[in-house]
Order: C-alpha cells, then sequence, then structure tokens
C-alpha cells in the first residue's frame, strides 16, 4: 500500500474511531468497548506496517492547503515510525486491557464511550504528532496531545483532586507549549520554514535558530514532565491506570524526548542547547530518581521513575547519542506500560494504592507479581533484559560526552535498582498488611500484562534491526550501527560494565540480605524523614509556583476588579480614552 | 485596494488590542458565565481585527480574509458549545456563577 495513505489510515481511523464510539455506542451501550478495540487493534496494525516501508525522505500525503503552500506532509523514517508504532501497539493493548479495567467506572456513573473516544483520539494524535512533517500539523497534534491528557487525567471529573490535576497538566504542558508556537512562527516568518525537513536542512547561521531551539526545548520538557515542569507527573495519578499507562509509555511524555530528537541535528549547533538538554536531563534522571524511593504511593513511584527515565533519554540525546535514547524509548514504553498495568491489578485487587497496605500479594496474583518483578529489574537495567541494553547505551553515550553527567547517572542507575524492587517488595513479597481476599486479575487484563512481560523479556533482539533502521534512513543524525556482539563488546570495555555489575550487586544484597528493612514504615515523628518526604512532595517548591500559574487568572481577575468603577459612564469612557491613547500612541510612530 | 495611512493601521490596531484588553478583562474578572463568554468573544473580535490590519498591512487582503471568515466560523461553533454547557451548568445548579470562584467576586447576575 502506499505509504502516504497507510499513514493517513494510521492517523484518521482512531481519530474517526473518536467520533464513531458515541455513535456506536448511542445505539448499543454494549457495543462501545468492542469497537473501540476494533479501532485501536486497526491502529496497531497500519502502524506495524509502516514500520516495513521506512524511507528517509517525506512523502506528500494530501496537499491540505495549498493556497499557503502548505501541504500534509509525512516523515516514515526509524524514529518516527518506531515512535507511532510504540503509540499504535500500547495504544492498542490498553485499549483491550480497558475493557475489563473500567468496569467499575461505568458502575460508578462514568461514560464508558466518552473514556473511549479520548483514549482513541489521544492514539490517533499522537501518532500523527511522530509522522507529521509539516510544523503546523505537528503543532496541532501536539496540542490535541495536551488536550486529551487534560480530559483523560481529570476523567473522574466528580473528584475535585482529578479536576485540579488535569488543570494543572493542561497549565504547565501550555506554558511551555508557547515555546513551541513561538518557534514555528519565527520559523515559518523569517525563514519560510514549514517543514522538519526543511528545518534539517536550514543553515546553522539563520537567525530564528536560537529562538526556536529553546522555544522548542520549553515545549518538550513541559511535555516530558522534565525539571523544572516536572510536579504535573506524579499528580496526573489522579487518573484511571490505564491512562496512566498510556501517557507515561505510548504518548504524551515521549512527545517532548521525540520532538528534541527530531529536531537534534538542526539545534545542536546553537550554543548551551545540547549541554541544556544533558543537564536537564541528568537533574530529572536524580530528582526523579529520589521522588520515587521517598513515595509510598504505588503509582506515584511510577511517576516519578518516569521522570527518571525520560532524564536518561534527554540526557543522551544532549550526548548527541540519539540512538541510544531513542531505544531507551521503546525500552521504557515497554517496562512502564507493563509495570503500570501489573499496578492496575494490583490496585484493584488491594483497594489501595498505598504500598504499606499491600504485601505478600504474589502468593494471590503470581502472574502479575512476576509479570511486575520483569518489568522492574529491566527497569533497573539488568541483563539481558531490554533496559539493560538501553541504559547501558545511554550511560556509554553519556560517558563519551561528560564524565560527571556519567558519574551522576550511574548513581542514578543505583537508585534505580533500589527504588524498583522495594516497590515489588512492598507489593507482592513480604507481609500481607491488608487486602485479604485479593485475587488474580481477569483474563484481558492478565494476558495484556502477560504479553507485555514477554516483550520486555525479548526486545532486547530489537536493537540490531533497530539500530540498522536508524542508519539507512536517517543520514542526518549520524547513527553508527550496532549488532548484539558490537554493543556487548563495547559495554564489556566500557566502564558502564561496572555500573551494570554494581546495580545487579545492589539487587542482590537488597533482595537477599535487606528486604525486611523496606517494610519498615518511616516513623512518623522523625523529624528529618518527613522535611526531606514534604520538599520532594511538593517538588522541592516548584509544585507551589505552578499552583501560582494555576491560580493565576482567578488572582488576576480579583486584582483587575478593582479597575471596575460601578459607574458605566465612567468605564466607558476608559475604555474609549484607553482606544485614543493606543490610537495616537500608534500614530505617532513610537511602534 | 484603497491607499492605506497610517492612521488607518493605527485606529484598526488600537481598536484590536482595546477589544482584547477589554474581553480580557470581562474574561477573568467577572464571575458571571454569560460575561465570561461575551468577554471571550470581545477578544476574539480584537484578534479578528488585527487579522484584517494585518492583512492589508502586508499587501495579502485575500489571505487574510480567507482567515477571518475561517475564525468566525469556528468562533459560531465554540459559542454554541460553551453555551450549550452553560446551559446545562444551570441546569444542574440553578446560577450562572463560575465554578471555583472566590467568594471575593461579586455582582452575579
Amino acid at each position: 500500500m502506499d505509504v502516504g495513505l497507510l499513514s493517513l489510515l494510521a492517523i484518521f481511523v482512531p481519530i474517526l474511531g473518536s467520533a464513531a464510539v458515541p455513535l456506536v455506542a448511542a445505539a448499543s451501550r454494549r457495543a462501545a468497548g468492542p469497537t473501540a478495540v476494533a479501532f485501536a487493534a486497526a491502529t496497531g496494525v497500519f502502524t506495524t506496517l509502516l514500520l516495513f516501508d521506512l524511507r528517509p525522505a517525506p512523502v506528500i500525503a494530501s496537499s491540505w492547503i495549498p493556497t499557503l503552500g502548505l501541504s500534509f506532509d509525512v516523515r516514515v523514517d526509524a524514529l518516527s515510525a518506531s515512535v507511532a508504532a510504540i503509540a499504535g501497539i500500547l495504544g492498542a493493548l490498553v485499549v483491550l486491557y480497558s475493557t475489563a479495567y473500567m468496569r467499575h467506572a461505568a458502575v460508578e456513573g462514568y461514560s464508558l464511550p466518552r473514556y473511549y473516544a479520548y483514549i482513541l483520539l489521544f492514539i490517533g494524535a499522537m501518532v500523527g504528532l511522530a509522522l507529521a512533517d509539516s510544523l503546523l500539523a505537528f503543532l496541532i497534534f501536539w496540542e490535541t496531545v495536551g488536550l486529551c491528557s487534560f480530559l483523560l487525567i481529570s476523567f473522574y471529573h466528580r473528584d475535585p483532586k482529578a479536576r485540579r490535576a488535569g488543570i494543572k497538566a493542561l497549565a504547565v504542558t501550555q506554558a511551555g507549549g508557547i515555546g513551541l508556537v513561538v518557534a514555528v512562527v519565527a520559523l515559518w516568518s523569517q525563514h519560510g520554514i514549514t517543514t522538519f525537513s526543511a528545518l534539517l536542512a536550514a543553515s546553522p547561521a539563520a537567525a530564528a535558530l536560537p529562538l526556536a531551539a529553546f522555544g522548542v526545548l520549553a515545549a518538550a520538557f513541559a511535555k516530558s514532565a522534565q525539571f523544572p515542569f516536572h510536579p504535573w507527573l506524579p499528580d496526573a495519578m489522579e487518573a484511571p491506570t490505564t491512562v496512566s499507562a498510556l501517557i507515561h509509555a505510548a504518548t504524551m511524555v515521549n512527545a517532548g524526548v521525540y520532538l528534541v530528537a527530531r529536531t537534534l541535528p538542526a539545534f545542536s549547533g546553537v550554543p548551551l542547547w545540547l549541554e541544556t538538554v544533558l543537564w536537564v536531563g541528568v537533574a530529572s534522571a536524580l530528582l526523579g530518581a529520589v521522588g520515587a524511593l521517598a513515595e509510598r504511593d504505588l503509582k506515584r513511584v511510577l511517576a516519578y521513575s518516569t521522570i527518571s527515565q525520560l532524564g536518561f533519554m534527554f540526557a543522551a540525546v544532549g550526548a548527541g547519542a540519539m540512538f541510544a535514547g531513542s531505544f531507551h524509548l521503546l525500552s521504557q514504553a515497554l517496562f512502564k506500560a507493563l509495570l503500570f498495568l501489573a499496578a492496575g491489578a494490583v490496585i484493584q485487587a488491594a483497594g489501595s494504592r498505598d504500598l504499606f497496605k499491600m504485601g505478600g500479594l504474589g502468593a494471590t496474583m503470581r502472574l502479575t507479581s512476576v509479570s511486575f518483578l520483569i518489568g522492574a529489574i529491566s527497569m533497573a537495567g539488568i541483563p539481558p533484559l531490554v533496559g539493560f541494553w538501553s541504559k547501558d547505551l545511554v550511560l556509554e553515550g553519556v560517558l563519551h560526552a561528560s564524565a560527571p553527567a556519567f558519574l551522576v547517572l550511574a548513581g542514578v542507575a543505583l537508585l534505580t535498582a533500589v527504588y524498583a524492587l522495594r516497590a515489588w517488595w512492598l507489593a507482592f513479597a513480604g507481609s500481607a498488611r491488608g487486602a485479604a481476599g485479593a485475587h488474580e486479575a481477569p483474563l484481558p487484563m492478565v494476558s495484556v500484562v502477560a504479553v507485555l512481560a514477554g516483550a520486555t523479556l525479548l526486545a532486547g533482539v530489537l536493537l540490531e534491526p533497530m539500530s540498522a533502521a536508524f542508519v539507512r534512513t536517517l543520514p542526518a543524525y549520524e547513527v553508527a550501527s550496532l549488532t548484539l556482539a558490537v554493543a556487548l563488546t563495547a559495554m564489556l570495555t566500557s566502564s558502564t560494565v561496572g555500573v551494570t555489575l554494581a546495580v545487579a550487586g545492589v539487587a542482590a544484597y537488597l533482595l537477599v540480605v535487606h528486604r525486611a528493612r523496606f517494610e519498615r514504615e518511616p516513623a512518623p515523628d522523625a523529624a528529618l524523614a518527613r522535611g526531606l518526604t514534604r520538599a520532594l512532595r511538593s517538588g522541592f517548591g516548584l509544585g507551589a509556583f505552578f499552583d501560582i500559574l494555576v491560580d493565576g487568572f482567578a488572582r488576576l481577575g480579583r486584582a483587575m476588579l478593582r479597575l471596575d468603577t460601578r459607574d458605566l459612564n465612567l468605564n466607558s469612557g476608559a475604555v474609549l480614552g484607553t482606544l485614543a491613547l493606543l490610537v495616537v500612541v500608534f500614530s505617532s510612530g513610537v511602534i | 485596494m484603497p491607499a492605506l495611512t497610517d492612521e488607518f493601521l493605527a485606529i484598526t490596531f488600537g481598536a484590536a488590542l482595546a477589544f482584547f484588553a477589554l474581553g480580557f478583562f470581562a474574561l477573568v474578572a467577572r464571575a458571571s458565565l454569560l460575561r465570561i463568554l461575551l468577554g471571550l468573544e470581545i477578544m476574539g473580535k480584537g484578534v479578528t481585527l488585527a487579522l484584517v490590519g494585518a492583512g492589508f498591512a502586508l499587501g495579502q487582503p485575500s489571505t487574510s480574509q480567507a482567515v477571518v471568515i475561517t475564525v468566525i466560523a469556528i468562533e459560531v461553533v465554540v459559542i454554541a458549545i460553551a453555551l450549550a454547557m452553560v446551559v446545562r451548568w444551570h441546569a444542574l445548579t440553578g446560577t450562572l456563577k463560575a465554578p471555583g470562584v472566590g467568594a471575593r467576586r461579586t455582582e452575579v447576575s
């Protein structure tokens, strides 16, 4: 099939599906779930087919707005097709899982057709964002992804915490998103650049490049919850767990990494740009890992771990190791989807998200327990799981660029092993601290979790074909060809092998010798522990910063109300006076 | 195309800014949902006027006309959906006061 048509199908079939599901549901309420699964599965198939038709140059899929010289170009190279396939395939698995998981929501009076419609729009927008070559189309999909995240995070709309978390996510990502709007407008008006291809071909001396580079960066950091924009992501845990899995693995947070990786060759010449990407990534990796250690809410542990893993990706891209970052994106997507969907089963069984109210669930939920453990040790980076390959590639790439950054990330890799195993131990092993009568999740949920566990075990073999595809279709990105043997030799002969050994050692030590420590609840009167936890929870004061952003409009409104004289004549006079003043200022040529 | 003077553009952009500021005031400082929507509309009119002025200033009136017609069409849809939500809100709560607005806001119609 023509690759342009196939791309359009991959983008617009789920978007059409989001309109179709409520219509189908109006005829038959029970058909909503199967319809959504069908549309999501079709998207998964289309994005998978795209993987077999990669090409380095963009393709015109539709002429779109010819009067403005804008066409709807798609770019199906290894980078965009892999991000699209992650969104399509994991999206389909999440929708399948939802058919069992979201039953309780219907009982509580939340509309499932609405849920499926948002999810399908989310997946379609993410696929579109990955495939679009036109900057304007990219911007539209980018904002659609942001809108869907808001709608889904506050899906339980009767809960004020969920509403507030949704508004926070929207406000933070949109505030950063202004940077992307500035970048697109500057590139278009100054240099006539309307596509990524033109941007990559632009002269490094182009005047608007620094503004565009840092505008793009602000948008990417906000979308991917990197420091200092990170506090929205843990709060977004008020969403249904399926939505969390989607945001953390398939859509949303991947968009920021993808945007920076995509624009890397164009912006790498801008002074301080690469260094900013590298160090913001390193800082976020550290911050996320410490946050994950301090949390007692299972979902928030996973949220902080995502911030940390995304930090690894940004650090890799900032070090110029674009392939390492992209491979870690794939790897993180697999094990994070696995961890969240397993966590969903656990939370439903335990009836709580608090790790200290779980424990011992491995006895009754054996498959979920094993799957979660596979995800956790993959995240820790223990061979031969996919997380080992990607994390070592990242560490190796960063080592070539900056030794201090490598040292911090190596430390974070150790913390990763600790927090990942702590979460597993507290939920599944040790003594049962509640949750009597927990039982294994229903079949659609268990089967999706098992599929993801298998993928996490085996996806390391994708390293070779994926690297070959990157070399073939991304000539501008200086990707070196890799085989498993070459990668393994490089790892064994560089100091990253030390990190892997240390991680494995820490993991073994914790599990065999020190495991009882995990279960010790932090003493309520320990001032230091309490202070540290509070600082972490508030995002080191940055949470308050975003509360100011969210509450800003209400405060601004109250301040502006003082301008109201409560007299119609005076108010109208003020408006007309302002108009006259503006006209005088403009016509005098001051501006 | 009519000959443009600086005064023409000054009035256009001045009015655009004034409309935008007035609409923004209503959007953030009023508690009544209807007034907030009116503010949104007035802000939109300011933007539309700025687009008209920009089209004339850059010598591309047909492009700006096309964009302005599109903006007007979209605004109609937006306001229709917003009004539907206001009607629903009134049916649910019996008031037109915006939710989550502090007590210090006054005069709700």
